[in-house]
């Protein structure tokens, strides 16, 4: 990228609604990146490739464990209940029109086989720039999808040595301030309606207080990672997000921040 | 000192008098114990021999058939069907008359969908997923939308799965499939066409 050239830096809710949502968002969303060269990371990737990867492993092990098409459905449909997820979450929305459009296991299968083993890759690099940044060394999620039996192993979001997100969130430590001291009164219900804001204010404390960044409170802060992996990848590059978290973040870092509301998108068709 | 020896003698020849009928009667009860502790091993032997002849039948029988079945993976050649080839040609010529555009797509979609169930019986997976994948095109892509590069893109996909047939690999498939998603083309169920299909 030259100096000057503004970019997106593609978080992972872009990345899975620029190939998973439904046409309308989809066109608009990838009309809006086709403006400006797309950029994301490791971190961004490892955290794409555990949601897609484990949502199409648990489509694929239910199948295979089941009679029909159709048991396999009605059982995958009880367990999303089970576990509180909505039937037009992605990709699980996307896998559920699947099932309508095979008759039989054998070719559904080999399907769901070709996302497992390449075509997430594909759908993640697809549109962006091939070369990710690495500020963090992420390492998480590293293993690849293998057969065990007739299904698949889940991938785990273990991390492996070398990752360097202490040395990244040292270099950061203005921005951990910044974020340990959020104004409680911001964090209401309509600026913070998940509370992501209010565990990320929580794990900046922590992790100031001279707690290990690795692993869980790693995950825990995510959000809070990709803004700060954003602005240090390139100096004026748009951090892009479908989710509203970044908003708040972004406001309150002072990062350049673009999230696109579905709601919004499908308003305005 | 001889009644001494003979009460010894009858002492002792009592003894060995009477020894032969204790000796049988525990002898008895003993080969009768035994011959009935061995009796109940000769029939666990027997029981444990049909249920291994049992098994070992059953395994003859799997083997029997993987290997039949391998024989016919590994024997039975692929004949790509020569109507998907004509059907694109057909398509290619009649490209810009778009009613029969949205027939020729319908068509290759059919005889994509019914080759890509046909090679679920051979070990042809590479190949499988470039059939699955140009159906894909033409099941989730309205015919009007696809462009002459995007079409060129899928000559290009038909093309190899007749030159290259079960030698279809990995790599190639990858670099196929990242050049349809940067082409524009929909390899998912979320296109309108798709939503109008299997519905939301």
């Amino acid at each position: 990228m030259a100096d000057g050239d503004v970019a997106f830096f593609l978080d992972t809710s872009t990345q899975i609604s620029k190939t998973w949502e439904d046409e309308k968002i989809r066109h608009y969303l990838n009309n809006k990146l086709s403006q400006k060269p797309c950029y994301s990371s490791v971190y961004v990737k490892n955290e794409y490739k555990l949601n897609i990867l484990n949502n199409a492993i648990l489509v694929y092990n239910t199948t295979v464990d089941s009679v029909t098409l159709d048991d396999a459905e009605s059982r995958l449909d009880e367990l999303m209940k089970k576990i509180g997820r909505r039937p037009d979450e992605l990709p699980y929305k996307i896998f559920r029109r699947l099932f309508k459009q095979y008759n039989s296991k054998p070719p559904f299968l080999t399907k769901l086989e070709k996302i497992i083993e390449l075509a997430w890759k594909n759908f993640f690099y697809g549109h962006i720039e091939k070369t990710l940044f690495n500020l963090v060394e992420c390492n998480s999620a590293q293993d690849n999808p293998r057969k065990k039996e007739n299904g698949y192993i889940g991938i785990t979001s273990r991390c492996s040595s070398g990752c360097e997100i202490d040395d990244f969130l040292k270099s950061q430590q203005s921005a951990l301030k910044i974020l340990a001291n959020i104004d409680d009164a911001k964090l209401d219900r309509i600026n913070d309606p998940k509370g992501t804001l209010q565990k990320i204010k929580i794990v900046s404390t922590a992790i100031l207080g001279g707690a290990s960044p690795h692993g869980k409170l790693c995950k825990e802060m995510s959000d809070a990672v990709i803004s700060l992996e954003a602005e240090t990848s390139w100096p004026g590059i748009i951090l892009h997000s479908m989710d509203s978290d970044f908003k708040l973040l972004g406001e309150v870092l002072n990062i350049p921040t673009y999230v696109h509301s579905k709601h919004k998108i499908l308003n305005n068709q | 000192m001889g009644k001494i020896l003979l009460k010894k003698h009858i002492s002792t020849s009592f003894q060995q008098d009477d020894l032969p009928l204790f000796k049988d009667e525990w002898a008895r009860q003993q080969l009768q114990r035994h011959t009935h502790e061995l009796d109940q091993y000769r029939a666990e032997i027997r029981d444990i021999k049909a249920i291994l002849s049992d098994q070992l039948k059953n395994v003859k029988t799997e083997w029997k058939n993987q290997i039949s079945n391998q024989s016919i993976l590994i024997s039975r050649s692929i004949d790509v069907p020569i109507n998907i080839k004509t059907t694109f040609e057909k398509l290619e010529e009649d490209f810009s008359d778009f009613s029969n555009r949205i027939v020729w797509c319908n068509e290759l979609k059919d005889c994509l969908s019914k080759f890509e169930e046909e090679l679920e019986e051979y070990d042809a997976k590479y190949l499988s997923w470039f059939v699955s994948t140009l159906k894909d095109v033409f099941s989730y892509n309205y015919a009007e939308t696809i462009t002459e590069e995007q079409l060129d893109l899928l000559k290009n996909g038909v093309e190899t799965i007749y030159e290259k047939q079960e030698n279809c690999d990995k790599d190639s498939f990858a670099e196929y499939h990242l050049q349809l998603v940067e082409s524009g083309l929909s390899l998912l169920p979320n296109t309108q066409k798709a939503i109008d299909e299997f519905g939301e």
